[in-house]
Protein backbone atom coordinates (compact mmCIF):
# COMPACT_ATOMS: atom_id res chain seq x y z
CA UNK A 1 0.00 0.00 0.00
CA UNK A 2 1.49 3.28 -0.98
CA UNK A 3 -0.30 5.31 1.59
CA UNK A 4 -1.19 8.92 1.23
CA UNK A 5 1.87 9.89 -0.71
CA UNK A 6 1.43 7.45 -3.54
CA UNK A 7 1.65 9.21 -6.90
CA UNK A 8 -1.83 7.94 -7.66
CA UNK A 9 -3.20 10.39 -5.11
CA UNK A 10 -1.46 13.30 -6.68
CA UNK A 11 -2.81 12.57 -10.11
CA UNK A 12 -6.27 12.20 -8.67
CA UNK A 13 -5.91 15.48 -6.85
CA UNK A 14 -4.62 17.37 -9.80
CA UNK A 15 -6.15 15.53 -12.69
CA UNK A 16 -9.59 16.70 -11.75
CA UNK A 17 -8.41 20.24 -11.67
CA UNK A 18 -6.95 19.92 -15.10
CA UNK A 19 -10.10 18.43 -16.44
CA UNK A 20 -12.27 21.28 -15.23
CA UNK A 21 -10.36 23.84 -17.24
CA UNK A 22 -10.67 22.97 -20.90
CA UNK A 23 -8.44 25.85 -21.76
CA UNK A 24 -5.49 24.21 -20.06
CA UNK A 25 -2.50 23.93 -22.32
CA UNK A 26 -1.55 20.51 -21.03
CA UNK A 27 -2.33 17.47 -23.11
CA UNK A 28 -3.74 19.50 -25.92
CA UNK A 29 -2.54 16.98 -28.46
CA UNK A 30 -4.56 14.24 -26.84
CA UNK A 31 -7.66 16.31 -27.01
CA UNK A 32 -7.16 17.45 -30.56
CA UNK A 33 -6.03 14.14 -32.05
CA UNK A 34 -9.43 12.43 -32.50
CA UNK A 35 -10.69 15.43 -34.46
CA UNK A 36 -7.82 15.17 -36.86
CA UNK A 37 -8.63 11.56 -37.73
CA UNK A 38 -10.48 11.15 -41.01
CA UNK A 39 -13.11 8.73 -39.54
CA UNK A 40 -14.19 11.08 -36.90
CA UNK A 41 -17.83 11.98 -37.31
CA UNK A 42 -18.67 13.09 -33.77
CA UNK A 43 -21.21 15.76 -33.34
CA UNK A 44 -20.87 17.43 -36.69
CA UNK A 45 -18.63 17.86 -39.70
CA UNK A 46 -15.06 18.84 -40.08
CA UNK A 47 -16.04 22.48 -39.74
CA UNK A 48 -17.12 21.79 -36.25
CA UNK A 49 -13.84 20.20 -35.54
CA UNK A 50 -12.03 23.20 -36.93
CA UNK A 51 -14.30 25.48 -35.04
CA UNK A 52 -13.40 23.55 -31.96
CA UNK A 53 -9.79 23.97 -32.84
CA UNK A 54 -10.39 27.67 -33.37
CA UNK A 55 -12.04 28.14 -30.07
CA UNK A 56 -9.32 26.00 -28.61
CA UNK A 57 -6.80 28.56 -29.77
CA UNK A 58 -8.72 31.28 -28.00
CA UNK A 59 -8.77 29.30 -24.85
CA UNK A 60 -5.03 28.88 -24.70
CA UNK A 61 -4.97 32.50 -23.42
CA UNK A 62 -4.10 32.66 -19.73
CA UNK A 63 -7.00 35.00 -18.91
CA UNK A 64 -10.17 33.00 -18.99
CA UNK A 65 -12.97 35.40 -19.80
CA UNK A 66 -16.35 33.67 -19.49
CA UNK A 67 -17.40 34.89 -22.95
CA UNK A 68 -14.35 33.36 -24.60
CA UNK A 69 -14.81 29.94 -23.08
CA UNK A 70 -15.95 27.25 -25.46
CA UNK A 71 -19.38 25.87 -24.70
CA UNK A 72 -19.10 22.75 -22.62
CA UNK A 73 -20.25 19.61 -24.31
CA UNK A 74 -22.17 16.96 -22.44
CA UNK A 75 -19.62 14.45 -21.36
CA UNK A 76 -21.36 11.29 -22.43
CA UNK A 77 -21.74 12.11 -26.11
CA UNK A 78 -18.09 12.86 -26.72
CA UNK A 79 -15.83 9.77 -27.25
CA UNK A 80 -12.91 11.95 -26.34
CA UNK A 81 -14.29 12.76 -22.90
CA UNK A 82 -15.34 9.14 -22.47
CA UNK A 83 -11.72 8.12 -22.43
CA UNK A 84 -11.08 10.59 -19.70
CA UNK A 85 -14.06 9.43 -17.76
CA UNK A 86 -12.79 5.89 -18.04
CA UNK A 87 -9.44 6.94 -16.76
CA UNK A 88 -11.00 8.82 -13.91
CA UNK A 89 -13.09 5.81 -13.05
CA UNK A 90 -9.96 3.70 -13.00
CA UNK A 91 -8.28 6.13 -10.67
CA UNK A 92 -11.31 6.22 -8.46
CA UNK A 93 -11.20 2.46 -8.24
CA UNK A 94 -7.60 2.43 -7.10
CA UNK A 95 -8.30 5.18 -4.57
CA UNK A 96 -11.23 3.25 -3.27
CA UNK A 97 -9.10 0.14 -2.94
CA UNK A 98 -6.53 2.06 -0.94
CA UNK A 99 -9.13 3.60 1.32
CA UNK A 100 -10.75 0.23 1.87
CA UNK A 101 -7.35 -1.26 2.70
CA UNK A 102 -6.72 1.50 5.25
CA UNK A 103 -10.13 0.93 6.82
CA UNK A 104 -9.52 -2.81 7.11
CA UNK A 105 -6.08 -2.18 8.57
CA UNK A 106 -7.56 0.13 11.19
CA UNK A 107 -10.11 -2.49 12.11
CA UNK A 108 -7.38 -5.09 12.41
CA UNK A 109 -5.31 -2.74 14.54
CA UNK A 110 -8.20 -2.18 16.92
CA UNK A 111 -8.53 -5.92 17.40
CA UNK A 112 -4.81 -6.34 17.88
CA UNK A 113 -4.74 -3.54 20.44
CA UNK A 114 -6.41 -5.66 23.13
CA UNK A 115 -3.70 -8.33 23.57
CA UNK A 116 -0.97 -5.79 22.92
CA UNK A 117 -2.25 -3.54 25.70
CA UNK A 118 -2.46 -6.49 28.03
CA UNK A 119 1.16 -7.30 27.29
CA UNK A 120 2.18 -3.71 27.87
CA UNK A 121 0.36 -3.57 31.21
CA UNK A 122 1.91 -6.80 32.38
CA UNK A 123 5.41 -5.65 31.65
CA UNK A 124 5.11 -2.15 33.03
CA UNK A 125 2.49 -2.62 35.71
CA UNK A 126 0.75 0.59 34.78
CA UNK A 127 -2.95 0.91 34.26
CA UNK A 128 -3.96 -1.19 37.21
CA UNK A 129 -3.62 -4.66 35.82
CA UNK A 130 -1.98 -7.66 37.24
CA UNK A 131 1.73 -8.19 37.26
CA UNK A 132 3.08 -11.71 36.97
CA UNK A 133 3.57 -13.30 40.36
CA UNK A 134 6.93 -13.70 41.98
CA UNK A 135 8.66 -17.01 42.08
CA UNK A 136 9.42 -18.56 45.45
CA UNK A 137 13.16 -18.32 44.90
CA UNK A 138 12.77 -14.58 44.70
CA UNK A 139 11.30 -14.56 48.18
CA UNK A 140 14.11 -16.77 49.43
CA UNK A 141 16.80 -14.49 48.11
CA UNK A 142 15.13 -11.24 49.04
CA UNK A 143 17.26 -8.94 51.13
CA UNK A 144 15.33 -6.73 53.53
CA UNK A 145 16.01 -3.03 53.31
CA UNK A 146 16.67 -2.39 56.98
CA UNK A 147 16.74 1.38 56.92
CA UNK A 148 13.27 2.03 55.76
CA UNK A 149 10.33 1.16 57.96
CA UNK A 150 6.81 1.22 56.58
CA UNK A 151 3.67 1.25 58.62
CA UNK A 152 0.95 -1.00 57.26
CA UNK A 153 -2.47 -0.23 58.61
CA UNK A 154 -5.41 -2.54 58.19
CA UNK A 155 -8.96 -1.87 57.27
CA UNK A 156 -11.93 -4.20 56.96
CA UNK A 157 -15.22 -3.62 55.22
CA UNK A 158 -18.27 -5.64 54.55
CA UNK A 159 -20.83 -5.17 51.84
CA UNK A 160 -24.24 -4.14 53.10
CA UNK A 161 -25.92 -7.42 52.17
CA UNK A 162 -23.39 -9.53 54.04
CA UNK A 163 -24.03 -9.79 57.75
CA UNK A 164 -20.64 -10.94 58.87
CA UNK A 165 -18.61 -9.20 61.54
CA UNK A 166 -15.31 -8.68 59.84
CA UNK A 167 -12.42 -6.81 61.43
CA UNK A 168 -8.61 -6.76 61.55
CA UNK A 169 -6.91 -8.19 64.63
CA UNK A 170 -4.10 -5.67 64.72
CA UNK A 171 -4.45 -2.02 63.87
CA UNK A 172 -1.06 -1.68 62.24
CA UNK A 173 2.24 -3.44 61.74
CA UNK A 174 5.71 -2.10 61.04
CA UNK A 175 7.71 -3.86 58.36
CA UNK A 176 10.59 -3.11 56.07
CA UNK A 177 10.62 -3.83 52.32
CA UNK A 178 11.76 -7.37 51.70
CA UNK A 179 10.45 -8.77 54.96
CA UNK A 180 7.58 -11.24 54.84
CA UNK A 181 4.92 -10.46 57.41
CA UNK A 182 1.83 -12.10 58.79
CA UNK A 183 -1.37 -10.31 59.74
CA UNK A 184 -4.77 -11.52 60.90
CA UNK A 185 -8.36 -10.64 60.27
CA UNK A 186 -11.31 -12.15 62.01
CA UNK A 187 -14.74 -12.92 60.62
CA UNK A 188 -17.85 -14.09 62.41
CA UNK A 189 -21.10 -15.32 60.96
CA UNK A 190 -23.80 -14.33 63.47
CA UNK A 191 -26.67 -15.68 61.40
CA UNK A 192 -28.26 -19.14 61.58
CA UNK A 193 -27.42 -20.12 58.06
CA UNK A 194 -24.08 -20.94 56.45
CA UNK A 195 -22.94 -18.01 54.40
CA UNK A 196 -20.37 -17.95 51.64
CA UNK A 197 -18.37 -14.79 51.26
CA UNK A 198 -15.75 -13.68 48.82
CA UNK A 199 -13.40 -10.81 49.28
CA UNK A 200 -11.27 -8.38 47.42
CA UNK A 201 -8.72 -5.90 48.59
CA UNK A 202 -7.08 -2.68 47.66
CA UNK A 203 -3.98 -0.82 48.68
CA UNK A 204 -3.69 2.88 49.28
CA UNK A 205 -1.67 4.78 47.98
CA UNK A 206 -2.41 3.26 44.58
CA UNK A 207 1.13 3.53 43.29
CA UNK A 208 2.38 1.48 46.22
CA UNK A 209 0.02 -1.31 45.17
CA UNK A 210 2.46 -2.64 42.64
CA UNK A 211 5.00 -3.30 45.41
CA UNK A 212 2.52 -4.93 47.74
CA UNK A 213 2.79 -8.64 47.10
CA UNK A 214 0.67 -11.19 48.84
CA UNK A 215 2.05 -14.66 49.18
CA UNK A 216 -1.12 -16.07 50.59
CA UNK A 217 -4.35 -14.61 51.84
CA UNK A 218 -8.06 -15.27 51.80
CA UNK A 219 -9.15 -13.17 48.88
CA UNK A 220 -10.78 -14.00 45.56
CA UNK A 221 -11.88 -17.42 46.73
CA UNK A 222 -15.12 -18.37 48.34
CA UNK A 223 -14.94 -18.73 52.08
CA UNK A 224 -17.71 -20.51 53.85
CA UNK A 225 -18.71 -19.78 57.41
CA UNK A 226 -21.08 -22.02 59.29
CA UNK A 227 -23.74 -20.51 61.53
CA UNK A 228 -22.26 -18.75 64.57
CA UNK A 229 -18.77 -19.58 63.48
CA UNK A 230 -15.83 -17.27 64.06
CA UNK A 231 -12.63 -17.84 62.16
CA UNK A 232 -9.15 -16.33 61.76
CA UNK A 233 -8.14 -15.15 58.33
CA UNK A 234 -4.43 -14.66 57.87
CA UNK A 235 -2.68 -12.58 55.26
CA UNK A 236 0.95 -13.28 54.43
CA UNK A 237 2.59 -10.53 52.45
CA UNK A 238 5.73 -8.55 51.79
CA UNK A 239 6.69 -5.24 50.27
CA UNK A 240 8.97 -5.60 47.28
CA UNK A 241 12.52 -4.36 48.07
CA UNK A 242 12.39 -2.25 44.92
CA UNK A 243 9.99 -0.03 46.81
CA UNK A 244 12.97 1.60 48.49
CA UNK A 245 14.47 2.52 45.14
CA UNK A 246 11.42 4.07 43.56
CA UNK A 247 11.68 7.86 43.69
CA UNK A 248 7.90 8.17 43.63
CA UNK A 249 7.67 6.26 46.89
CA UNK A 250 10.09 8.44 48.75
CA UNK A 251 7.43 10.05 50.89
CA UNK A 252 5.35 6.96 51.40
CA UNK A 253 5.55 5.80 55.00
CA UNK A 254 2.07 4.47 55.44
CA UNK A 255 0.34 1.86 53.34
CA UNK A 256 -3.23 0.90 54.07
CA UNK A 257 -4.51 -2.53 53.20
CA UNK A 258 -8.25 -2.64 52.93
CA UNK A 259 -10.31 -5.81 52.53
CA UNK A 260 -13.97 -5.93 51.59
CA UNK A 261 -16.18 -8.98 51.88
CA UNK A 262 -19.15 -9.62 49.63
CA UNK A 263 -21.72 -12.30 49.66
CA UNK A 264 -21.05 -14.93 47.04
CA UNK A 265 -24.13 -15.92 45.12
CA UNK A 266 -24.67 -19.46 43.92
CA UNK A 267 -23.28 -20.06 40.49
CA UNK A 268 -21.52 -16.72 40.21
CA UNK A 269 -17.78 -16.65 39.78
CA UNK A 270 -15.74 -13.62 40.64
CA UNK A 271 -13.43 -12.57 37.82
CA UNK A 272 -9.99 -13.01 39.30
CA UNK A 273 -7.53 -10.23 38.45
CA UNK A 274 -4.79 -11.10 36.07
CA UNK A 275 -4.80 -12.58 32.66
CA UNK A 276 -4.33 -16.29 32.34
CA UNK B 1 -1.26 6.46 31.32
CA UNK B 2 -0.69 7.52 34.90
CA UNK B 3 -4.33 7.14 35.68
CA UNK B 4 -4.72 6.48 39.37
CA UNK B 5 -6.12 3.05 39.56
CA UNK B 6 -5.82 0.51 42.27
CA UNK B 7 -3.50 -2.33 41.39
CA UNK B 8 -4.93 -5.61 42.57
CA UNK B 9 -2.99 -8.82 42.25
CA UNK B 10 -3.65 -12.46 42.78
CA UNK B 11 -1.84 -13.95 45.76
CA UNK B 12 1.19 -16.00 44.78
CA UNK B 13 0.03 -19.13 46.53
CA UNK B 14 -3.70 -18.70 46.57
CA UNK B 15 -5.81 -18.82 49.65
CA UNK B 16 -5.24 -20.02 53.19
CA UNK B 17 -7.54 -22.82 54.26
CA UNK B 18 -9.87 -21.67 56.97
CA UNK B 19 -9.04 -22.90 60.44
CA UNK B 20 -12.57 -23.96 61.31
CA UNK B 21 -11.50 -25.89 64.39
CA UNK B 22 -9.30 -23.12 65.79
CA UNK B 23 -6.31 -25.44 65.97
CA UNK B 24 -3.70 -22.78 65.61
CA UNK B 25 -5.53 -20.02 67.40
CA UNK B 26 -3.41 -20.21 70.54
CA UNK B 27 -0.24 -19.49 68.61
CA UNK B 28 -1.96 -16.70 66.82
CA UNK B 29 -2.92 -15.18 70.16
CA UNK B 30 0.71 -15.38 71.33
CA UNK B 31 1.77 -13.60 68.18
CA UNK B 32 -0.75 -10.84 68.66
CA UNK B 33 0.24 -10.38 72.29
CA UNK B 34 3.87 -10.10 71.24
CA UNK B 35 2.95 -7.47 68.69
CA UNK B 36 1.18 -5.41 71.32
CA UNK B 37 4.18 -5.64 73.60
CA UNK B 38 6.61 -4.50 70.93
CA UNK B 39 4.57 -1.63 69.53
CA UNK B 40 3.42 -3.67 66.55
CA UNK B 41 6.91 -4.10 65.21
CA UNK B 42 6.80 -7.22 63.11
CA UNK B 43 10.46 -8.20 63.29
CA UNK B 44 10.27 -8.68 67.05
CA UNK B 45 7.63 -11.34 66.72
CA UNK B 46 8.84 -13.24 63.71
CA UNK B 47 9.42 -16.40 65.70
CA UNK B 48 5.75 -16.59 66.57
CA UNK B 49 4.73 -16.26 62.96
CA UNK B 50 7.19 -19.04 62.12
CA UNK B 51 5.54 -21.19 64.78
CA UNK B 52 2.16 -20.40 63.33
CA UNK B 53 3.22 -21.72 59.96
CA UNK B 54 4.67 -24.85 61.49
CA UNK B 55 1.39 -25.43 63.33
CA UNK B 56 -0.57 -25.02 60.12
CA UNK B 57 1.62 -27.49 58.31
CA UNK B 58 1.27 -30.00 61.14
CA UNK B 59 -2.50 -29.83 61.13
CA UNK B 60 -2.69 -30.10 57.35
CA UNK B 61 -4.00 -26.63 56.94
CA UNK B 62 -1.08 -25.75 54.75
CA UNK B 63 1.02 -27.85 52.42
CA UNK B 64 4.50 -28.71 53.59
CA UNK B 65 7.14 -26.40 52.34
CA UNK B 66 10.51 -25.12 53.33
CA UNK B 67 10.26 -22.12 55.61
CA UNK B 68 13.04 -20.47 53.66
CA UNK B 69 10.69 -20.23 50.76
CA UNK B 70 8.41 -18.18 52.95
CA UNK B 71 11.15 -15.74 53.74
CA UNK B 72 12.12 -17.08 57.16
CA UNK B 73 15.83 -17.33 57.48
CA UNK B 74 17.77 -19.51 59.85
CA UNK B 75 19.11 -18.01 63.05
CA UNK B 76 16.74 -15.14 63.30
CA UNK B 77 16.89 -13.79 66.78
CA UNK B 78 14.10 -11.94 68.44
CA UNK B 79 14.83 -8.30 68.33
CA UNK B 80 13.50 -5.51 70.37
CA UNK B 81 11.10 -3.17 68.65
CA UNK B 82 12.80 -0.96 66.10
CA UNK B 83 10.20 1.68 66.41
CA UNK B 84 10.14 1.91 70.19
CA UNK B 85 12.30 4.98 70.51
CA UNK B 86 10.75 6.87 67.67
CA UNK B 87 7.64 8.96 67.62
CA UNK B 88 6.64 7.71 64.19
CA UNK B 89 7.90 5.96 61.11
CA UNK B 90 8.87 9.19 59.43
CA UNK B 91 11.31 10.16 62.14
CA UNK B 92 12.87 6.68 62.06
CA UNK B 93 13.36 6.88 58.31
CA UNK B 94 14.85 10.37 58.47
CA UNK B 95 17.26 9.27 61.18
CA UNK B 96 18.40 6.28 59.12
CA UNK B 97 18.80 8.42 56.03
CA UNK B 98 20.99 10.90 57.92
CA UNK B 99 23.01 8.08 59.40
CA UNK B 100 23.71 6.72 55.95
CA UNK B 101 24.66 10.13 54.64
CA UNK B 102 27.24 10.56 57.37
CA UNK B 103 28.91 7.22 56.59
Amino acid sequence: MGGLWHPGWRSVAFCGWRWIHPGSPGRAAERVEPFLRPEWSGTGGAEKGLRWLGTWKHCSLPARHPALQPPRRPKSSDPFTRAHVEEWRQRNKTTLTYVAAVAVAMLGASYAAVPLYRLYCQTTGLGGSAVAGHASDQIENMVPVKDRIIKISFNADVHASLQWNFRPQQTEIYVVPGETALAFYRAKNPTDKPVIGISTYNVVPFEAGQYFNKIQCFCFEEQRLNPQEEVDMPVFFYIDPEFAEDPRMINVDLITLSYTFFEAKEGHTLPVPGYN
Amino acid sequence: MDKKRSIVKKPDRGSFLLDHNSECTSIKNKYLKCLKKHNNDHLSCRNYSKEYFICRMDKNLLERQDLNELGFKENELDQDSRIKNFKDVYSYNIKMENKNKLK
